[in-house]
């Protein structure tokens, strides 16, 4: 909207008014308002630090993957819930045979569309269907500035050109691109390379340093080639600076729908989950729908979940915060002087780490302490999580 | 006049959205909001209409005199034909 003209929308001067943002509205009401469909858990990479890989005998002990018929006919009941935002994941989501059928139903439906996606399966085709039905945003991710890093990281070193070759077809899509690096021991060094790459092809370039174990049946080696809590903290300043020194705002957004609770306090639908306990929208105008078919607050949470292809998506929408209000924080968390001001900790982390709500982290921890020092040196009071992105 | 092809109007959390659809998303990137008034205009040049039978319509929904219903509405038009979403 052209915002030098007399603005006749009552609706954004409400928003503006009350700070609270549409996310925040639907979670008062709890709408699920934005929503993760995790189409499959396979994925033609293997990089070492992922949390959701299965191959297809892991998959076979755990579930099935949904049809397409499935999954459109679920994204008609979130259409008729109020679901907005919708971003297509996996695993990679164009190795399922049947992804574009799946597509082009959800374009034609009335969402905003975001994918995620390694682009290494990218092809003419898919560029054309794109073309024609345009995703809002295509989040690409760029494991390595070589081969010899895609190797490493990936398993994969042709890999690293097929990514580059996706990136080119995108970079036709009238979409949103955006690349986004997640930072392990092997690619830590390549932070500039990785940058210029990106460049190339969109100022829009993030980096994930927050990498968790492997849930929901999946292995991974995070725990050896994650960064160490300081190595974090260096990683994430040296891109900062990276901006300041060249006057530029980094181009990236977070998904929309990531916000805090702010307002649990004005809440009109009949559940209770407290802020200190999830602090974001997860559950609250926020799903993940797993491969197999678990609706969850958060992809990192592995249970409790409900039921959507089951029991229909607004019956299992309806009954998943309820699931989740008896959460208590670990008792070293009641009495932590290092978190008392806000911690990278939240009870998904926790159960990705330790099994248990109740467990802390000593890698969790590490981080927020490390983060804590450095605050200390600078003398800044700063939101703890403004750090880490 | 009428709405172009492509664009939804969804009604999420009291709020009137309008959402680019498929193809639609080539020319138009985010969302609109509609008030009250613009949800009202809106459904009324979905199928096409004049623009004297618009501002009649206006005239017979709401309890306002014929110049602010006019000036409303040219408004309204003017913000719609800014951003593309009118075809003649």
């Amino acid at each position: 909207m052209n915002s030098t003209a007399r603005n006749n929308n009552q609706i954004a001067e409400t928003w503006k008014r009350t700070e609270m943002s549409l996310a925040e509205r639907a979670a008062v009401k709890h709408i699920p308002l934005g929503g993760i469909f995790e189409l499959t858990p396979r994925c033609n990479l293997r990089c070492k630090m992922c949390y959701a890989k299965l191959d297809n005998h892991e998959m076979d002990k755990t579930g099935r993957e949904r049809t397409a018929k499935e999954w459109i006919s679920l994204a008609e009941e979130a259409i008729a819930a109020g679901t907005l935002n919708l971003l297509l994941t996996g695993g990679e989501p164009f190795i399922r045979s049947d992804f574009e059928d799946i597509y082009t139903a959800l374009a034609n439906m009335g969402f905003i569309i975001t994918i995620n996606t390694n682009a290494t399966l990218m092809s003419p085709r898919l560029q054309k269907l794109f073309q024609k039905y345009p995703p809002t945003a295509i989040n690409v991710t760029l494991y390595g500035a070589s081969k010899d890093t895609y190797a490493k990281v990936c398993g994969n070193p042709e890999a690293f050109d097929q990514t580059i070759r996706g990136l080119e077809l995108l970079s036709e899509v009238p979409t949103t691109l955006e690349v986004r690096t997640t930072f392990i021991k092997d690619n830590m060094n390549e932070l500039d390379e990785l940058r210029t790459i990106a460049n190339r092809f969109t100022k829009r370039f993030a980096i994930n340093t927050n990498i968790f174990k492997a849930i929901r049946g999946a292995h991974s080696d995070a725990e050896n080639c994650r960064l160490e809590p300081e190595q974090i903290i260096e990683l994430v300043d040296a891109n900062k600076k990276y901006y300041k020194d060249h006057s530029l705002k980094n181009g990236k957004f977070i998904e929309d729908f990531m916000e805090k609770d702010q307002n649990a306090g004005t809440k009109e639908h009949d559940y209770n989950i407290k802020p200190e306990i999830l602090p974001c929208l997860a559950a609250k105008s926020m799903f993940w729908i797993t491969w197999d078919g678990k609706m969850l607050p958060c992809g990192t949470f592995s249970s409790p979940f409900t039921l959507p292809f089951e029991e229909g998506f607004k019956k299992a929408w309806d009954r998943l915060p309820g699931l989740f209000e008896n959460i208590e924080k670990p008792k070293e968390c009641l009495e932590c002087e290092d978190g008392k001001d806000g911690c990278s900790n939240c009870p998904a982390l926790l159960q990705a780490e330790t099994g248990s709500f109740n467990k802390t982290s000593p890698y969790i921890c590490g981080i927020t302490k490390e983060i804590r020092k450095k605050l200390k040196e600078q003398e800044k009071t700063v939101d703890i999580k403004s750090v880490l992105c | 006049m009428k709405i172009k092809k492509g664009y939804m109007v969804r009604d999420i959390a009291d709020t009137y959205i309008v959402v680019p659809v498929g193809e639609r998303v080539i020319d138009f990137k985010g969302i609109m909001t509609l008030n009250e008034t613009g949800y009202f205009l809106w459904n009324k040049l979905t199928d096409g209409i004049s623009y004297d039978d618009l501002l009649k319509a206006l005239l017979d929904e709401y309890e306002v005199d014929e110049a602010t219903a006019r000036a409303d509405l040219d408004e309204f038009l003017g913000v719609a034909r800014e951003n593309g979403v009118i075809e003649e």
